[in-house]
């Protein structure tokens, strides 16, 4: 039990937990199932989905990553499960429908490979002595050799190599036993060994699946000084080069006593929010992170979501008639979702939308109102004037600054003194400034 | 002929005899045709009432001809439509089905149409109560090794999650608890059925469950990031109505006011007598809260739902 309480509390600040990528029915004799969208059996009290029993092997490790709660020089208790007691635990968390299966990861006893060895029997008990067929998401140790990572992989259903921080100068300052080669190495190894797969399964039909939920990884927000362009681009290139599934943030929780990094002050989770923003645009909207953030804006918008703010840069490309406009316009007016312009798609085909017909199908038009038109028509009381979308956009953040997902008092100064109202946005000198300096709050500099 | 009045179609409640009645109301030649089973039936003054005898030619037909017509997709809507708990149920499903013989295969393109949004809404509440509790329904394990899980859904769900659960638990017996509708889904390895619960009585908990539970507790309380308490965020996902069958959220009287395990900093050990479930709670009172929401105190005794397999 307490050993369970060591291990989870030190895996704990691991965002990913979802369970999706992988659509796999029952099999005869075996136990478990696994769903394309992933099912969260729990919601923690931060509000976080538990999904996956997300454990380490062990917390004992050699190294001494600043950041991490892990790390050797600091003083907590170590613990370490036995291989048949994790896959024990396993096995009745989910005959109870507690969880949808197991997220192991490690910290580096001995040295990588022998961390990952054990890591590796654990997922053998499960899938042959337990006939588990749920499922597993396995997180590789930087520099283990690849032919332990090719044995994960075929035991896994996804794979992941954290990245830990957004850039080479980050690690080297604060994770001094890893490198950026021996994190992007085996991440490159991971996608190599999806794309054969992918040959031999259609090859041959005993062919075994190497991580067909693809690979993750996550890196730390906050922590460093890296601005969010940086992020965005670093995201978009591993999207691209390594084939990633997701790339999961992870707003840093003070739990270092290092003088490199933030001491005492809440995590930042406004930020942290706008990176996921941003993600979902570049992976799911046609964005490229150029376009989220060019080299004027280095840093997304607190008060703004990054779409509305692209917009708002962009409003010689709006408003966008809603019964005309193909997917990938309809896909960046602010406010309209994936699901939303896929019903829009749905429903025109039959008839002429009006904005009536938008709210009948449930498509949210409390940003999209300023950036649509139906039949040619404004909506009534919308000026399509850029300060006056600004004004009714930022409405309610600034009425009731509270309601920002971030919770830290800092920022509330921005909104305390009237600022003189803006004429000519985006053009105007205020405005920058003043986002600067919030973005400067987020980092926590102030 | 019966012009300008109103019918009501009373049917027994069955799915078959819902879609005898519908096959009913056409050509009948009245003004409005309603349907209502026998246990909701209030027929407004001056209507005409009908009882509608389930028949297996009639029923077929409409099925398949909403199959033919809407598509398979059309036939689930309505299938999901009846599980639901609305009142106004029937009278949406058969305006549906109506327009669906009509329109065929567009309307599931009509979505601006108001009986499609009254079917769609109907039929999404029921599937989302369905996932939900694919999320959050927890079992238990009973002494003889039979999987015990009560749930109290809005809607007749019990006929969508059988089979999720019936493809994973694939070498596990169980039995699912519809307390609501006193219905039980038994599972027995090999095939599944939906049986009435009225009788249904349980075997005390196997020895080692309350073991497991308390791992499982131990494990959702140290999850949870202390910088990151988000209550509202957690019922937005997770709404109140589920915790009483979850035994997470059901050990101590108001888990929202429960306070986070604090997070260890450096030097600060995280051992067992820190955190407040070993701590903060006598043993007595935790069992006393322990044993009046679970589900299996209140109905402790043998094992055998009475009118399905016995499973063992």
């Amino acid at each position: 039990m307490d050993k369970l309480r060591i291990l989870s509390d030190s895996a704990k600040y691991d965002a990913a937990c979802t369970s999706s990528g992988v659509d796999r029915g029952g099999r005869e004799g075996m136990l478990g199932s696994a769903v394309g969208g992933g099912i969260c059996h729990s919601f923690s009290a931060d509000g976080r989905c538990i999904s996956l029993l997300k454990v380490l092997m062990t917390n004992s490790c050699v190294y001494d990553c600043q950041y991490c709660v892990n790390r050797c020089s600091n003083d907590i208790p170590r613990a370490a499960f036995t291989p048949e007691e994790l896959a024990d635990l396993t096995i009745e968390f989910y005959r109870r429908n507690y969880i949808e299966g197991l997220f192991l990861s490690s910290g580096v006893l001995k040295n990588p490979d022998y961390a990952m060895e054990r890591m590796c029997r654990v997922l053998e008990l499960l899938r042959t002595v337990y006939r588990f067929n749920g499922y597993i998401h396995a997180k590789a140790i930087p520099g283990c050799s690849p032919e332990l990572t090719d044995k994960l992989g075929r035991l896994c259903d996804r794979m992941s190599v954290n990245i830990e921080l957004p850039s080479e100068q980050s690690l080297r300052l604060l994770a001094p036993d890893k490198k950026k080669n021996n994190i992007l190495g085996p991440m490159g190894g991971i996608r190599d060994r999806i794309r054969e797969n992918r040959e031999e399964l259609a090859l041959y039909r005993h062919a075994r699946p190497f991580a067909p939920g693809g690979q993750s990884t996550q890196m730390i927000i906050g922590a460093t000084p890296d601005t969010d362009r940086q992020i965005l681009r670093l995201s978009e290139g591993l999207y691209q080069k390594y084939a990633l599934r997701r790339v999961f943030y992870s707003a840093y929780i003070p739990v270092g006593t290092n003088a490199l990094l933030p001491q005492n002050q809440p995590p930042p989770l406004l930020r942290e929010h706008r990176l996921y923003q941003a993600d979902w645009l570049i992976r799911k909207y046609g964005f490229t992170a150029n376009e989220v953030l060019d080299e004027a804006h280095p840093s997304l918008d607190p008060l703004l979501d990054p779409k509305c703010f692209w917009a708002l840069h962009h409003l010689d490309q709006f408003p966008v008639e809603i019964n005309r406009a193909d997917r990938e316009t309809l896909l960046r007016v602010p406010g309209i979702g994936v699901t939303s312009v896929q019903r829009i798609l749905t429903a025109r085909r039959t008839t002429t939308l009006t904005f009536e017909d938008l709210k009948k199908l449930r498509i949210v038009l409390k940003r999209a109102v300023y950036f649509i038109t139906c039949s040619g028509r404004l909506y009534r009381g919308v000026r399509f004037d850029p300060s006056f979308i600004y004004q009714n956009l930022t409405a309610d953040v600034r009425r009731r600054p509270g309601e920002l997902p971030m919770d830290a008092p800092p920022q509330l100064s921005l909104f305390e003194e009237e600022t003189p109202r803006l004429s000519g946005w985006p053009e105007a000198a205020a405005l920058p400034v003043r986002r600067e300096e919030a973005a400067a709050c987020l980092r926590g500099e102030i | 002929m019966p012009e300008g009045r109103d019918m009501m179609l009373v049917y027994d409640g069955t799915f078959e005899g819902f879609l005898t009645a519908v096959f009913d109301s056409y050509g009948s030649g009245y003004a409005q045709c309603l349907i209502a089973s026998q246990e909701q039936c209030q027929p407004r003054w001056g209507m005409d009432i009908r009882e509608v005898s389930t028949d297996t030619e009639k029923y077929e037909r409409v099925m398949a001809g909403v199959r033919r017509r809407m598509g398979q997709e059309g036939y689930e809507q309505v299938w999901t439509g009846f599980l639901s708990d609305d009142p106004r149920r029937e009278d949406i499903l058969l305006a549906y089905i109506r327009l669906g013989m009509k329109a065929g295969q567009r309307i599931h393109q009509m979505l601006t149409d108001d009986r499609v949004i009254a079917q769609t809404k109907m039929s999404g509440l029921v599937r989302r109560e369905a996932h939900l509790l694919i999320q959050f329904a927890r079992f238990a394990c009973m002494s003889g090794g039979v999987y015990y899980a009560a749930i109290t859904p809005e809607h007749h769900c019990l006929a969508l999650l059988m089979p999720h659960f019936v493809d994973r638990f694939r070498v596990q017996p169980f039995v699912l608890h519809d307390k609501t509708h006193q219905l039980a889904g038994v599972f027995d390895r090999k095939e599944w059925v939906i049986a009435s619960a009225e009788d249904l009585t349980l075997p005390d908990c196997s020895d080692d469950e309350q073991a497991w539970q308390k791992m499982w507790k131990a494990f959702y309380d140290t999850v949870a990031i202390r910088e990151r308490y988000n209550p509202r965020c957690r019922m937005n996902h997770m709404p109140k109505k589920y915790w009483k069958n979850m035994v997470e959220m059901t050990s101590l009287p108001t888990p929202d006011d429960r306070p986070l395990p604090s997070r260890p900093l450096a030097g600060d050990c995280p051992l067992a007598g820190d955190s407040p479930l070993t701590d903060g709670v006598t043993a007595g009172e935790r069992g006393g809260t322990m044993a009046a929401p679970h589900p299996l105190a209140s109905l402790a005794e043998s094992v055998t739902p009475q009118d399905a397999p016995v499973v063992r």
